[in-house]
């Protein structure tokens, strides 16, 4: 088993009495790149903060490099590199006197990857940061962020407020980095291509719960849904589990469900339908169905290998 | 840590420079004023222009500092910590950073005051001059101790309000604070209760603002 990066035990956030995050249990090897997916307020956000101690959990335990997350020493924070949701760098300082605050708390800087980051986004130097479009700022945060060399990277919503060249360029920096052996990433978005084309591994978050954890080819495989009709009346009810969404109107059910097999397939034909089709499903699809009105937990129950495979297990709520 | 403390001073350069420039006018003064003394009947500098050089002194820095410490809540807003956290500097880095700015600030503006008195003070002592060093001293610590418990205690209260609450409470305490030292006296035995006031509230702000700042939400 490879040695695991970013890891969360039991992790609960309240609000002001409101559950942000319930219970959740991640862990992420050396070498993934993890994409994190949820709706607009479901706690991704309050996860990487937790992750980065700039928040303190209610109950739980994070870790990032095997510290405590709300105990990172300098050493150890310099090996980890952030891009906060928003980037707001520092608004009245100038482009170049922040990278020169930024290069002197660095444990390291690689000027030449940086110069080169520079030239690509064509930054004005001169500027205030707060005269910068939210663009620029967010190609000058990852720039900085990348600069370091980290080992980890964690990016939260990065490619919010970029146009599609703009995103295009994150992404094949993030792919740059990717390529260079043993750095871990976990971005945070809603821009589903963005996740599947550079994450090995996703996690859906729905209403604080961690309802999927699983490679992205993993989920594939495994989510399936179908389009049944029946001669008569479909039944109110089919005997299957690890349902994730169930929709019946008149003789057609549309069912979606995770961990499908042939034993599932022979309870399907058992009820005797008169068609079944398989509907393709992509990315979003799959996101939609799992983060729906009526939720489902898609729970991981083996721990991550490194072709970071694992079983989904579902369970109708 | 020498990078965040070189931040801070940049930041706030514009102050720093005024409390160097109130700093040395009123050390300059002293300085003539010790001089003439020596020399001249009556003092070159009447002890009214000198007292107000002084209270004006103080009071650029309380104001100075409440600043500073309101300077909290607005950092919150611009979260400018924030963005230095998620750099490799740590929670207790960037406070000590903010204090040991703070520790130059009031270098600036108390710092040739105070060599001024030292200097004279032994000269009067090789001649033999009686002078009253406990007292100067108990002085000197109080005025130290005046602008440091306001900053300690607005930084507290910058972490904990919202930055208009602060605000009021900032200029409620520095008035309490004020008062008391103007009502009660710069001598003896006010001097010595007025210091133990000002630094039990020094140290109890200090202690809250660094547990605060551990645990808050940045």
């Amino acid at each position: 088993m490879s040695e695991t990066v970013i890891e969360t035990q039991g992790l609960v956030k309240y609000y002001g009495g409101r559950c942000i995050l319930n219970e959740i249990n991640l862990k992420i090897p050396k070498g993934c790149i993890y994409g994190l997916l949820g709706r607009n307020g479901v706690g991704k956000t309050t996860l990487i903060r937790i992750l980065m101690g700039m928040e303190t959990p209610t109950r739980g335990a994070t870790q990032l490099l095997g510290f405590d997350s709300m105990r990172l020493k300098s050493q150890v924070k310099g090996r980890i590199a952030y891009v906060a949701e928003g980037h707001h760098l520092i608004q009245g300082y100038r482009v170049n006197r922040l990278i020169r605050l930024c290069r002197s708390l660095a444990r390291q800087w690689n000027q030449s990857f940086f110069d080169r980051l520079i030239e690509a986004f064509n930054l004005p130097m001169d500027r205030k940061i707060k005269e910068l479009s939210t663009g620029m700022r967010a190609q000058l945060n990852l720039a900085l962020a990348m600069a370091t060399d980290p080992e980890v990277l964690i990016l939260d919503d990065p490619t919010l407020g970029l146009d599609t060249a703009a995103r295009r360029q994150f992404l094949e920096l993030a792919i740059d980095l990717i390529q260079r052996q043993g750095r871990t990433i976990l971005f945070s978005s809603h821009i589903l291509a963005d996740v599947e084309r550079i994450a090995d591994r996703i996690g859906i978050i729905v209403a604080g719960d961690l309802v999927v954890d699983c490679s992205l080819a993993h989920l594939r495989e495994r989510i399936r849904k179908f389009r049944i009709v029946f001669a008569d009346q479909a039944p109110e009810q089919i005997p299957l589990t690890e349902l994730v969404n169930f929709k019946r109107s008149g003789r057609e059910i549309l069912l979606t469900a995770a961990n499908w097999s042939e034993q599932k397939q022979g309870m399907l034909e058992a009820l005797h339908p008169m068609e079944v089709t398989e509907i393709a499903m992509s990315l979003e699809d799959v996101f939609l169905e799992c983060s729906g009105a009526e939720p489902v937990t898609l729970t991981q129950n083996e721990p991550i290998e490194e072709d970071h495979h694992a079983d989904l297990d579902t369970t109708r709520n | 840590m020498l990078t965040l403390i070189r931040r801070e001073i940049e930041d706030h350069l514009l102050l720093y420079t005024l409390i160097l420039i109130f700093g040395l006018g009123h050390a300059a003064l002293l300085a003539i004023y010790y001089h003439s003394e020596d020399r001249l009947p009556m003092a070159a500098i009447p002890d009214d222009i000198l007292e107000f050089s002084f209270w004006s002194l103080m009071a650029f820095m309380i104001w100075a500092f409440v600043f500073e410490g309101v300077q909290k809540g607005f950092d919150q807003k611009e979260k400018t910590s924030t963005f230095l956290f998620t750099l490799t500097p740590t929670r207790g880095q960037l406070l000590i950073a903010k204090w040991f700015a703070a520790l130059i600030w009031l270098g600036c503006g108390l710092l040739p005051m105070a060599l001024v008195h030292a200097y004279y003070l032994s000269r009067a002592a090789q001649w033999g001059a009686v002078q009253h060093v406990d007292l100067l001293v108990a002085q000197l610590g109080l005025t130290v101790l005046v602008p440091v418990s306001c900053y300690l205690l607005s930084q507290f209260l910058g972490l904990t309000q919202r930055p208009a609450l602060s605000l009021l409470a900032d200029v409620l305490i520095t008035a309490v604070v004020i008062s008391l030292v103007f009502i009660k006296g710069m001598f003896p035995p006010a001097i010595q209760q007025i210091s133990i006031v000002l630094a039990v509230l020094a140290i109890a702000a200090g202690i809250g603002t660094w547990s605060k700042f551990q645990t808050t939400s940045l």
